[in-house]
């Protein structure tokens, strides 16, 4: 493999890592985006317990 | 995803009922109900994070019983035998004990990460004048492990009130 194909597949590599990067990962832009999100994930974690007492009392255990 | 009751039960010393794909629940013992599991969470993946939890379902206070970490691990055998994923947790604040639970929370993962080839990340973070505890936990071998620690480690940056916990 030639230098110059070398460098090429190296930026291919590049910019394939960073579309999958950006198809993984949840970006904020701002510190009050983020907080908003953790504080969606906790609502989520309460919402969450809720439906797991509804199965444990469907299921009568 | 979807977690085998089967080989779960094989490993665990309290037998579960499953009562969702990723959610179980079984009784110590001593008669105190837990409900343990994951869910999926987006926070800062769109997929393949799930949250773990392990709740006392109705709250009562027992005595220590060494059987239920060894349900955990039951549980995390199962999870990471599984297509690669994050776990990530959060030490329930709830009744502000989120610290003795981080101890013992951290007790239980190192632990669990040293024997199993996994990777353990831990810090905490304040918002609305609340620090939680949270962590990640995911095998060294993971296709996008450098990529997701640098990634929760970035997104905790916008927490700006925050103390390293020192790795044990």
């Amino acid at each position: 493999m030639s230098e110059k194909s070398c460098t090429f597949a190296s930026q291919n590599a590049k910019v394939r890592r960073l579309i999958m990067q950006n198809d993984l990962f949840v970006r904020y832009s701002t510190q009050a985006e983020a907080e908003d999100a953790f504080r969606k994930m906790l609502h989520l974690k309460d919402e969450w317990r809720a439906q797991v007492r509804e199965c444990e009392r469907r299921l009568a255990l | 995803m979807n977690l085998s009751l089967d080989h779960i039960n094989a490993k665990s010393p309290y037998q579960l009922v499953k009562l969702t794909d990723l959610t179980f629940a079984f009784t110590t013992d001593g008669g105190i109900r837990y409900s343990v599991g994951f869910y999926a969470d987006t926070l800062f993946m769109k997929k393949g994070a799930y949250h773990f939890f392990i709740d006392n379902t109705e709250g009562e206070h027992g005595p220590h019983d060494s059987k239920i970490v060894d349900v955990v691990v039951a549980v995390l055998e199962e999870f990471f035998d599984q297509e690669p994923s994050v776990m990530l947790y959060i030490c329930d604040p709830v009744d502000h004990r989120q610290a003795a639970r981080n101890r013992l929370y951290t007790i239980w993962y190192q632990a669990y990460a040293m024997s199993h080839n996994l990777t353990m990340y831990s810090d905490s973070v304040k918002i609305d004048n609340e620090v939680y505890y949270a962590g990640l936990l995911m095998r060294h071998d993971h296709p996008h492990h450098d990529e997701i620690l640098s990634a929760y480690q970035e997104f905790l940056k916008f927490f700006p009130v925050r103390y390293h916990l020192p790795e044990k």
